[in-house]
């Protein structure tokens, strides 16, 4: 029988947790002369603007991955191999960016990117800024990913066995980073999806930029819009999620996004 | 001190079955151990005694009283656990002081008892250290050094050396053996090291599959199993596979040689036994073999185990092994045909349809 | 003519006597390069330029004006309204998530509860930002569900002085994405927590109280403060929840700076770089008491 105490709080968090999305859904469905309805979503997912800038959005974030899969796979295999005596700078580096809020990042590299105005109105800055705002999670996700396939073990194994490199790289250890690469990913499209700071200082419209646009004349549009978030953060994380159990490395919880 | 008894208990997690009607006296001042392999419910037993665990059905009894449900802190009884389970936050001197704390020991008193356990377990110049700081052989004996602390009536002890080096291991039960007899504690111990067991057991309860295959003091336990199972878990044994020809003198027969075994007297003829011989008992190129049939062995292999050689050797009635010591050892070779003979008398006869079933 | 056979100093190091050299295989080092330099581009350098600009006059002079002036009523204003929501939200969500993650791993509450909870916190931590902003609009705003719901049942929050677009409403909003963190956070402390030494000290005849006292809280606590930490860098980094629900009614420094950024106030850009470095400043060193807390924490709880 489970103490007092703990149903109280339970039943606490719960209702903490969801009266406001109950809210949420409940504003999403009303329409404009008190009745329910869908009419909020047929209208928005109509909207040329939202497919616009949710569109845009999962852009950035599959260029967010990419670019940060090229760079951060390659960086963290080179660094288990070769040098873990690198491992400790490198794993400071990695919480550096949770040191300089996105805010603070926007106002450097605008400053310092205002040399090149052309760069600063291009997509291509949110990206390269993003890759570096999800560098804790990427690199720790591999990193741990990496280094929970037991890494040098498995290599060793394999070398005994007369593996070639590339033969490692491609049946040993890189099956095994996929799992993780792909989990890095969903976190990123996650945190991608929602980032607002940069993109709305730097003037980009993006999918969360478009809801405070909305939510400015429609509250019921905007909550219609969070709701969407929502199911799609559910879905990034049940992803992530069903890939941790299915490989059994325990993936990092992620605890970013836009604030 | 006090005894302890398992009064038919029985327990099921979910649908695993980890007791079944258990039965079980440990007297006072008794070390009684609990023998087995992992999952043959001996740790449950513990457990339940603890009071970590509450039975489906049957009854604990401490000193004839029934403390079934009574809650873990308060059956005045102390576990040494595993992993030790020493409180990180607390160095080895405020580990074994914090069951007197509690109990308002007066701290002059504390400390006096604190610091002569600690000499007792030989870990004394350690007390200020944290457990992070000691290695595993230093905070089993703060372990042990906390149960005993408090004066319990019952000492627990749950496979307490098996996270130890093999040369810690021999050291601290030795030890353990000789604090339990000092103090006459009545202590429980659970392992599945047949050799720890053996050594410094009163009493050892063979375990499998959540029941008592049997309890005896370790020779009764090593030379007369009584099951299959026993016979098997507990030292190495020859298993002579033969049929009953003889069922007044106890002869049995095994392709073509016979062997005169009492013991098998009042088995039906014609049934199936195994013969179980251990290997210490197979004597090999023995000069005085009165009484004792000989037959021819072909040396097969040869064990270097330290303080005994193993020899395979092909015979008539199968392979056998036997453990033969020092110099005999070095004249023999693999390949070389000697003479094998063993006390048939004093073997054991276990019907082979018995093979499942226990007692 | 005498050949003169020259005589190289040759120094032989006596055997045993050589230095143990920390190798660094230089094209090894190559490998890393691409990140080290992609770092450095897109984060040290602006960070630097930043810290920079914030000793920057107009004119381009070293000035410790710019900081100085942070001292000033609206900027100080600004901080403290940061601090007092981060340090609010961060010691409200802590013991928040502390309970309900305790009660989520308590004796007799199925395991299910735990990874639903765990799930959830995961969501929720990420939920942050514009959509959280108006998902307490539609809660607790004027019209909002919420409010509504107590306004039936006789209880006009807004008549009695609440309103969402102030201190108290962003802290409750903030809660959402603090108690979430808090619960990830501290629920692997807690498991570490939970049988072993909970057994051992009954075993030894404590009281559930007597454990808590003695065993429980000490080895928590720093886990415990590691956490209320990173709680406060958390909230104190936010910029979209605010900017959504305030933008204008509060002063929050997250928000001051994109104002200065996006010139909605009269600054100079030497000002906006102050601003963000004290920002930078507050946020470094509340990850320095982190790392120091967690080193501690982990220490104990380590095998």
């Amino acid at each position: 029988m489970p103490p007092l105490w703990a149903i109280i709080w339970l039943v606490l968090g719960g209702l903490y947790f969801l009266v406001p999305l109950y809210a949420t859904a409940q504003f999403s469905f009303e329409t404009g002369s008190h009745g329910l309805g869908t009419s909020s979503y047929l209208s928005v997912l109509q909207s040329q603007d939202f497919i616009h800038d949710f569109v845009f959005s999962l852009e950035l974030a599959v260029g967010t991955v990419l670019l940060s899969s090229a760079l951060m796979v390659p960086t963290v295999y080179w660094i288990n191999l070769h040098i873990p005596q690198v491992r400790r700078v490198v794993e400071f580096i990695s919480i550096l960016p949770l040191v300089v809020p996105p805010v603070a990042l926007a106002v450097g590299v605008a400053h310092f990117f205002s040399f090149v105005p052309t760069l600063l109105t291009n997509p291509i800055i949110l990206v390269l800024a993003y890759v570096i705002i999800t560098l804790p999670f990427s690199y720790r996700s591999l990193d741990a990913g990496m280094r929970a396939i037991n890494f040098k073990v498995l290599t060793e194994a394999a070398q005994s066995l007369g593996a070639s490199w590339w033969r490692i790289m491609l049946f040993v250890i890189l099956p095994n980073i996929a799992a993780s690469v792909l989990a890095s990913s969903f976190l990123i499209v996650t945190i991608v999806m929602g980032e607002y700071t940069f993109a709305s200082l730097l003037l980009f419209n993006t999918f969360p930029v478009y809801i405070e646009y909305v939510g400015q004349t429609s509250a019921h549009g905007a909550a219609t819009l969070a709701l969407i978030s929502f199911a799609l953060t559910w879905l990034a994380i049940l992803g992530i999620a069903w890939i941790g159990s299915r490989i059994g490395i325990k993936q990092p919880s992620t605890t970013i996004g836009a604030r | 001190m006090a005894s302890v008894e398992l009064v038919r208990i029985s327990k099921t997690f979910g649908n695993q079955i980890a007791l079944e009607d258990v039965s079980l006296k440990v007297n006072s001042g008794e070390l009684l151990t609990l023998l087995g392999p992992s999952g043959g419910g001996k740790t449950t037993a513990l457990r339940i005694i603890a009071g970590f665990e509450k039975p489906d059905s049957g009854s604990v009894l401490l000193d004839g009283t029934d403390i079934t449900y009574v809650p873990p802190n308060r059956r005045d009884m102390a576990m040494v656990f595993q992993s030790y389970n020493l409180f990180p936050n607390m160095t080895a001197f405020e580990n074994v002081e914090f069951g007197l704390k509690i109990r308002h020991i007066s701290k002059s008193v504390r400390e006096k008892k604190v610091l002569e356990l600690l000499e007792l377990v030989g870990i004394k110049d350690k007390k200020d250290s944290y457990p992070h700081q000691l290695s595993g052989g230093q905070q089993q004996r703060v372990a042990l050094a906390r149960a005993l602390a408090v004066e319990p009536k019952v000492l627990l002890l749950d496979e307490p050396l098996s996270a130890l080096d093999a040369k810690v291991r021999l050291q601290l039960r030795e030890e353990i053996r000789k604090i339990q007899q000092n103090l006459g504690i009545t202590t429980i111990y659970v392992t599945h090291d047949q050799e720890e067991a053996l050594s410094i057991s009163d009493k050892i309860a063979v375990m499998s599959t959540g029941k008592i295959e049997q309890v005896g003091t370790p020779s009764e336990i090593y030379t007369s199993p009584k099951s299959v199972f026993v016979a098997d878990f507990v030292g190495e044994m020859n298993w002579i596979k033969g049929r009953v020809v003889d069922d007044v003198a106890g002869g049995i027969e095994c392709n073509g040689i016979t062997f005169v075994v009492p013991s098998a007297s009042g088995k039906k003829i014609g049934s199936e036994v195994f013969l179980l011989v251990r290997p210490e008992s197979v004597l090999i190129n023995e000069i005085n073999t009165n009484g004792l049939c000989a037959f021819d062995g072909k040396v097969e292999s040869r064990t270097f185990l330290g303080p005994v050689t193993r020899l395979r050797l092909k015979t008539p009635i199968g392979g056998l092994l036997a453990d033969v010591t020092g110099l005999k050892a070095y004249s023999l070779n693999i390949g070389q045909v000697v003479s094998v003979t063993f006390d048939a008398a004093n073997a054991l006869v276990i019907e082979v349809d018995k093979k499942e079933t226990n007692d | 003519m005498s050949v003169v056979t020259e005589q190289k100093a040759v120094s032989v190091k006596p055997r045993g006597q050589e230095k143990i050299r920390f190798r660094l295989p230089s094209a090894a080092i190559l490998g890393v390069l691409p990140f080290f330099a992609y770092v450095a581009i897109l984060l040290v350098v602006p960070t630097l330029y930043l810290v920079v600009g914030a000793f920057q006059s107009q004119s381009g002079g070293f000035t410790i004006q710019n900081v100085t002036e942070l001292l000033q009523s609206q900027y100080l204003n600004a901080y403290l309204t940061s601090v007092e929501v981060s340090g609010i939200t961060a010691v409200v969500g802590a013991l928040f998530g502390l309970f309900v993650a305790a009660a989520a791993i308590s004796e007799g509450i199925p395991r299910w509860i735990r990874q639903l909870l765990s799930t959830f916190s995961g969501v929720a931590a990420n939920f942050a930002g514009i959509p959280l902003a108006f998902a307490f609009i539609a809660t607790l705003g004027l019209n909002g569900v919420a409010t509504i719901l107590l306004k039936d049942m006789g209880l006009d929050i807004y008549k009695m002085g609440f309103t969402l677009f102030s201190l108290a409403g962003l802290s409750i909003t903030y809660i959402y994405f603090q108690l979430p963190l808090m619960i990830l956070v501290i629920l692997p402390t807690l498991d570490g927590l939970r049988k072993e030494w909970h057994e051992a000290a009954a075993n030894l005849g404590a009281s559930r109280l007597q454990f808590w006292l003695h065993i429980g809280l000490p080895i928590l606590m720093p886990s415990f403060l590691a956490s209320l930490v990173l709680l406060f860098g958390n909230a104190f980094s936010a910029y979209a929840t605010p900017y959504a629900l305030t933008s204008g009614y509060l002063n929050i420094v997250t928000v001051l700076i994109g104002s200065v950024l996006n010139g909605n106030v009269t600054a100079s850009p030497q000002l906006g770089d102050a601003l963000a470095f004290g920002m930078i400043v507050i946020v470094a060193a509340t990850m320095f008491v982190y790392g120091i807390l967690q080193r501690r924490a982990e220490r104990w709880l380590r095998r």
